[in-house]
């Protein structure tokens, strides 16, 4: 480092003799080990975005389910002015307010 | 990515940072936890090379955590109290360190804890020289001129509790 000067060096030498027991970098090593294990599905793009899409697609069916199956949004049938079921047409339902 | 490698690389450093700041047994789960978010935004590819140093990254992780833990854990155990002061001694892992050795790292831990916080982060940064002054700007989200400021006051002080201790002594 340019900047550096060598007075700091020699005040903060002291706190360079620290160094971890091989106890403690085990122990840091294991956990990367576990995190990098509980990471390795995620990591992958393609699973990452099939998940993605996998989650968004069940949110989107509970959000039409909730909202158009579970009778939220009832059709009323009494302000029904005119239906045709024709088979070879297409469906046209008009409600009146 | 080999962690192993790199733990071996950034652990030491990484303890010596938080060292500064807190009583080595706290030290070393931060270094944990930093270690395991490192971990994490590696792996699930949100760090990215082109921004940056990997140690500057690091050290960005290892920086948020220490302002968490600060947060986190009971007055009693930052920085000044009585209880911190208590565990200045540094037990080093090496048998080779010895009483005088952490006599010395002591006193200049002692000297550190009276700094002001950014001037103390300033030179725990810089403490292993990995890090240019530049970069140590970006993870404390400071200009260039302002850090070297910083440095030029942190030395000055640092100086000065040193020479005043051993005066008394």
């Amino acid at each position: 480092m340019n900047d550096w000067n060598k007075e700091i060096e020699k005040l903060l030498n002291p706190l360079k003799d620290i160094h971890p027991t091989d106890i403690e970098l085990q122990k840091w090593k294991r956990a990367a080990l576990h995190e990098q294990r509980a990471n390795a599905f995620a990591a992958r793009p393609f699973f990452r975005r099939s998940l993605q899409f996998a989650a968004a697609g069940f949110i989107g069916f509970l959000v039409g389910w909730t909202v158009f199956g579970s009778g939220l949004i009832p059709r009323n049938r009494e302000s029904l002015i005119a239906e045709s079921n024709n088979n070879n047409a297409t469906v046209e339902v008009i409600f009146s307010n | 990515m080999d962690w192993s490698a790199t733990i071996d690389k950034i652990g030491p450093p990484l303890l010596r940072y938080f060292c500064g700041s807190f009583p080595r047994q706290i030290a070393d789960e931060l270094v944990q936890e930093t270690i395991i978010r490192l971990v994490r935004k590696v792996e699930t590819g949100k760090y990215d090379p082109s921004k940056g140093s990997f140690l500057k990254y690091a050290y960005g992780i290892a920086r948020f955590v220490k302002l968490e833990g600060m947060k986190a854990l009971p007055a009693e155990t930052l920085p000044g109290s009585d209880f911190f002061s208590d565990q200045l001694p540094m037990e080093s892992g090496s048998p080779d360190f010895g009483y005088d050795q952490q006599l010395r790292a002591r006193k200049i831990r002692a000297a550190l804890l009276r700094l002001p916080e950014v001037q103390r982060e300033i030179l725990l940064l810089i403490l292993d020289k990995d890090l240019s002054l530049s970069e140590i700007a970006e993870i404390l989200e400071m200009p260039l001129g302002t850090i070297k400021s910083h440095v030029h006051r942190a030395k000055r002080s640092l100086q000065e509790i040193v020479q005043v201790e051993e005066a008394i002594k």
